[in-house]
């Protein structure tokens, strides 16, 4: 498989959802490394310093907002891009997530396989030009 | 008889189908159903046995869960009550969770033979 060279932590514990991801985001290019907690997601983010993180919240042992605020509090983490991959669409939190440092925050049930690939793709594209998407900052 | 698309959004199908080459898409729709199978009752039981202990969270993230993996194969009818769960829960006592959780089950039962019409028979 040709990659673009650009490593995803995909930290999600459904494993549909994180099977149905990987292949999707695979497929694009990049090289997907599965995390089915958030313990897993963090030890991997300080073992992988991956280019991009994509959390959800809602999870067993470590819920997703103590992933962000610890790896925005880790110095070897702390510059990695991360978005919010959610089914919650309370706004307190998309605000307290964006407080944390968080680039983007995503519904998950708004988005098919195809457009969160679009999405990542369009976001790393910014990203390595120095910018963002206005998608990226709100899902 | 069950028809596929009373239960199921075909079109989800098929958007699941697009977001991975002509190659991948047959395998990979098998083995997600295959894990949407074997899920699914886990957390309708889960859900059931965080209701006696009033365990409102666990029935919650369970609904959340479900209704992720229900929304991308199109069962729009586990998706709606995985959400009337997740709203139940948050406002009420969990012990009103019950019929619910029934109504769940019935739907998955549906989505399942659909699914199963849908693949050939090639999930487990």
């Amino acid at each position: 498989m040709h990659t673009n060279g650009h490593r995803i932590l995909l930290v999600e514990d459904d494993r549909f959802l994180r099977r149905a991801c990987e292949v999707s985001l695979r497929q694009r290019g990049l090289v997907v490394i599965p995390a089915a907690d958030g313990e897993e997601g963090l030890r991997l983010a300080g073992a992988e310093v991956p280019d991009l993180i994509l959390l959800d919240l809602l999870m067993p042992k470590l819920p997703g907002i103590e992933v962000l605020r610890l790896l925005k509090a880790d110095p070897a983490t702390k510059n990695i891009p991360v978005l919010i991959l959610s089914n919650s669409s309370r706004e307190r939190d998309m605000q307290e997530v964006m407080q944390l440092g968080a680039a983007g925050y995503w519904i998950k049930s708004n988005l098919s396989l195809k457009e969160l690939g679009e999405r990542v793709m369009g976001f790393l594209g910014a990203n390595d030009s120095g910018g963002q998407t206005d998608s990226a900052r709100r899902g | 008889m069950t028809d596929a698309a009373d239960v199921l959004d075909l079109a989800a199908l098929s958007r699941l189908r697009e977001a991975v080459s002509a190659d991948e898409s047959s395998s990979l729709l098998i083995e997600l159903v295959e894990v949407f199978l074997s899920d699914a009752p886990e957390r309708i039981a889960a859900m059931r046995q965080a209701v006696p202990v009033g365990a409102a969270g666990a029935v919650g993230m369970a609904a959340h869960a479900l209704r992720g993996s229900s929304t991308y194969l199109g069962a729009r009818g586990m998706a709606q009550i995985c959400r009337a769960l997740e709203a139940l829960t948050e406002a009420q006592p969990v012990a009103g969770a019950i019929p619910l959780i029934d109504q769940l089950d019935h739907e998955f039962q549906r989505v399942k033979v659909a699914l199963e019409l849908q693949l050939g028979g090639h999930a487990r």
